[in-house]
């Protein structure tokens, strides 16, 4: 199956956060900073799960962004260990827009967002520990963190 | 009442309310649901000029929306705005009764070219 280019996710977010995003593709494992974020994506139409695991202060970065905070004020409500709900409603927003580019030869319906892997659905924890596919990127954001951001795929 | 604008997603409500006043339509009054049975609810005491809906949504998603408007021959404008970006969806919208299509993510001039055919000239 064909997968997202590096340019083609790049593109996706500087356009939803109007800022530069650049993603570089890793050949070995990412070191991952502090919590992790796993993102369920459904494949239709043959039901399988794709993943997206990726650092909760990058993803807290595009959310952030996407509703005009700034830096430090994210920083502070990702350190709040209730994170506040429009930081987090615009989360889930930015991860239903990245359903186009999660799958580019069928459909991604974004299923939710997860602190703890063990609250998924078992066949998306199973891409999880199994994956057929696995991308890894160092993302960059003009202005704010980046991090570690990997796409699983179970074909 | 001019534009009915249904999004699960606070944010997202926020941010097409951003790229309307942005694209010059400042004195609009919008009113906002949060899926589709809400805004059938909420359009039986409401007459907007355009309806613009997202797809995906809890509870009624925005093409069982639509189908449930044109079934009762409410023919009021109607725009998607959603990250549903294929031609099959594309092509649903239309034969169901949409207008326009506008994909997320999205630029004003894209929200200007949608609604400047319905709503005139902001």
């Amino acid at each position: 199956m064909a997968e997202p280019s590096s340019s083609a996710m790049a593109t996706l977010f500087s356009d939803l956060i109007g800022r530069r995003v650049t993603f570089s593709e890793q050949l070995g494992a990412l070191s991952p900073n502090g919590q992790q974020i796993y993102c369920v994506y459904l494949i239709k139409p043959m039901d399988g799960y794709r993943i997206i695991k990726a650092d909760l202060s990058l993803l807290s970065s595009f959310a952030g962004a996407l509703i005009g905070l700034s830096p430090d004020i994210i920083k502070e409500r990702v350190e709040d260990a209730t994170m506040d709900e429009s930081l987090r409603d615009a989360l889930c927003e930015v991860m239903n827009i990245a359903s186009r580019i999660v799958c580019i030869e069928h459909r991604g319906v974004f299923k939710g967002l997860h602190g703890d892997p063990g609250q998924m659905p078992p066949a998306a924890r199973s891409t999880l520990r199994d994956p057929y596919y696995s991308g890894q990127y160092k993302v960059a954001i003009d202005g704010y963190e980046g991090g570690a951001f990997s796409l699983l795929a179970p074909f | 009442m001019d534009l009915l604008l249904v999004d699960d997603s606070k944010t997202m409500r926020l941010l097409v309310h951003r790229a309307i006043r942005q694209a010059g339509y400042r004195g609009l009054t919008v009113c906002e649901a949060e899926n589709g049975a809400d805004a059938l609810e909420k359009l039986k005491s409401l007459k907007p000029r355009l309806i613009l809906s997202d797809w995906n949504m809890p509870e009624m998603s925005g093409i069982d929306f639509l189908r449930k408007l044109r079934e009762e021959n409410n023919l009021t404008p109607f725009g998607f705005i959603t990250s549903e970006a294929s031609k099959k969806f594309k092509d649903l919208a239309i034969s169901s009764g949409a207008n326009f299509i506008i994909i997320k993510p999205f630029a004003v001039d894209d929200v200007q070219a949608a609604l400047e055919p319905i709503l005139g000239e902001s």
